[in-house]
């Protein structure tokens, strides 16, 4: 009877095994997911800015077409004998555009076609393209 | 106060975080991937645009020496790369950097020339595979 009230009681442990581990698990999560977050937006920067590419290329492609169609246009040109204009793609993209024309072939013209893709943050791509137009397409 | 038992032994949370972080770590990386793939695509894009404006450039200016040296009345072969043919077209190809040419064939038998054909196409010769032995049915 002495021997048992002697005793000490047990100690309990304040740290119990899954509550360490549990610990463990949500540091390693935390570390973890921020090299994940950081991977998920580097994807997400070259996603967007391989389909603004993209897009810029196929209006670039897709004015030039338009234009080597019909280099002369409205044929409202500046002073400088050029005929300047922008089209307005999208909000974020627009395409210059800059007609100039070369009469010394003999049996038509040569147009000269330079196109700028530009975008808020200043030019993304540039083309330059050339339209020889005999003066016989030419319409009366 | 009863002390219910803990449900949840050591190691679960150890499994489900390896679990989540492998799968998270799996999709995070195709995502990266992907993306990688595609601007690299749009990159061959804008250089295979670009190498085709150049060559149709080439092409047009070469059209224009073309008319001009009919209109003067000289020979189509004295302008660079035209060769003249058996039926009064002359033909030249036009290389393009990324591995296509411009073939252009022109009729020039009215004293001017007239696009007949203008086509980009790939420099390297079509090689048939040995698709081996078809089953031809029956």
């Amino acid at each position: 009877m002495m021997d048992q009230m002697l005793t000490l009681p047990k100690k309990r442990s304040s740290f119990s095994p899954v509550l360490i581990e549990l610990t463990i698990v949500i540091l390693f999560f935390a570390l973890s997911a921020s090299v994940i977050v950081r991977l998920i937006t580097a994807a997400n920067a070259t996603a967007r800015a391989s389909e603004y590419e993209s897009r810029a290329i196929l209006a670039m492609e897709t004015v030039a077409e338009q234009v080597k169609a019909d280099p002369i246009g409205d044929n409202t040109c500046n002073e400088c004998g050029a005929r300047v204009f922008s089209v307005e793609v999208d909000e974020d993209l627009a395409v210059d555009c800059v007609v100039t024309s070369d009469n010394s072939p003999l049996q038509g013209t040569l147009y000269d076609i330079e196109l700028t893709v530009t975008s808020p943050q200043g030019k993304v791509y540039a083309l330059d393209a050339v339209r020889y137009l005999p003066d016989a397409e030419v319409a009366p | 106060m009863k002390q219910y038992p803990s449900r949840m032994g050591i190691g679960a949370s150890s499994i489900l975080l390896i679990l989540v972080i492998v799968s998270l770590t799996l999709f995070a990386s195709l995502s990266l991937i992907q993306a990688r793939a595609d601007a690299a695509l749009t990159k061959k894009t804008a250089v295979s645009t670009a190498a085709y404006y150049e060559a149709d450039t080439r092409a047009q200016q070469t059209i224009a020496l073309l008319d001009d040296a009919l209109k003067s009345g000289v020979s189509p072969e004295t302008v660079e790369g035209v060769l003249l043919q058996e039926d009064q077209t002359a033909a030249f190809a036009i290389e393009a950097s990324d591995g296509h040419v411009l073939r252009v064939v022109a009729d020039v038998s009215s004293g001017r020339s007239i696009i007949r054909s203008y086509r980009y196409e790939s420099a390297e010769g079509w090689a048939q595979e040995s698709a081996g032995t078809l089953w031809q049915g029956g």
